[in-house]
């Protein structure tokens, strides 16, 4: 995205826009994780922390489309979780950034358990018998 | 995975007992990789069949790897607010179902599997192994009653259809069940 300014012109990366979405929508309590894919989960093996890990943003003309992959707690009503997600990625996107959100979808790709670690994500993870309520 | 992916399986299977058993064929005789006993004119006029089956296997495979790994479209959307849309993957749909399933009361093992969706809803086979003290009726009942209220609580879908099979009964119950 490019934006003239009088002395000359701004120019940002879609990579950073994913990142301020990444950081924002992983501050929201009952969001888990991102989920990254193959590629986010090769990056991470790798040591390499991948802060715009399961975050797509598309922008054209000063317009962002964002789209979210993340993994929800066990417990959090994923309608409410969802909702402060898209408030707080577009309030940070537009904030920090200037561009317009016109969208931000979710797609909650797994639940993490109590016993997960907050940073983990467990997609598609079967239930294990220690997880369970005693 | 749905039927025409578990199509594309079996045929990626049926190719790969082929070329499994090409290969010992091949190591039982080595000297027929050079010199086939059908004769090399016959792999000459064929190899544009070869070359057609050798795209279609991969072709099938690479299908099966994006069925396996990728996000996938056929989430059902839960929630459109103004700032768009909301969904849940079916992955996440079953462990959630797994996890109420396995809670209630008399159920010692379970298999959850979406069989069905869209935007109004989902379609649950369960398959599950009681435990023998319990009323099935009951038991199934509280189970389904427990899966759409829990759907339709935290990930806002509703439960259009919930079959429960029951495939095994034991006398083992779980420990830290509360009967």
């Amino acid at each position: 995205m490019a934006e003239q300014a009088e002395t000359g012109s701004v120019h940002i990366a879609t990579d950073v826009v994913e990142i301020i979405a990444g950081i924002a929508a992983n501050e929201v309590t009952g969001v888990a994780g991102m989920s990254g894919g193959i590629v986010g989960g090769i990056t991470e093996l790798l040591g390499k922390k991948n802060l715009s890990k399961g975050v797509k943003v598309d922008v054209a003309d000063g317009v962002a489309v964002i789209d979210l992959y993340l993994a929800i707690e066990f417990g959090s009503r994923i309608p409410d979780v969802a909702h402060q997600v898209q408030q707080r990625v577009k309030q940070a996107v537009e904030g920090m950034t200037g561009l317009n959100v016109r969208e931000v979808n979710i797609h909650v790709q797994g639940v993490a358990f109590p016993s997960d670690r907050v940073d983990k994500v467990a997609t598609d993870k079967p239930v294990t018998e220690e997880l369970l309520p005693g | 995975m749905g039927a025409w992916d578990r199509f594309t399986l079996v045929l990626d299977v049926i190719l790969g007992l082929v070329l499994a058993l090409l290969a010992i064929v091949i190591a039982l005789h080595p000297e027929w990789a050079l010199h086939p006993p059908w004769g090399t004119a016959l792999v000459a006029s064929s190899r544009w069949v070869l070359g057609a089956v050798g795209v279609a296997w991969g072709l099938l495979s690479l299908r099966l790897l994006v069925a396996v790994f990728g996000r996938g479209t056929t989430s059902p959307k839960v929630h459109q607010t103004e700032l768009g849309e909301v969904r849940v993957s079916l992955g996440a749909v079953e462990n959630l179902v797994m996890r109420v399933v396995l809670g209630s009361r008399g159920i010692r093992e379970a298999r959850v599997s979406v069989v069905g969706s869209d935007d109004a809803g989902v379609s649950i086979r369960i398959k599950a192994g009681v435990t023998s003290d319990v009323n099935i009726p009951e038991v199934s009942e509280e189970v389904e009653q427990a899966i759409r209220g829990y759907l339709r609580t935290i990930v806002g879908l509703e439960a259009r259809q919930i079959a429960f099979l029951v495939s095994d009964i034991g006398s083992d119950s779980r420990r830290g069940r509360v009967s």
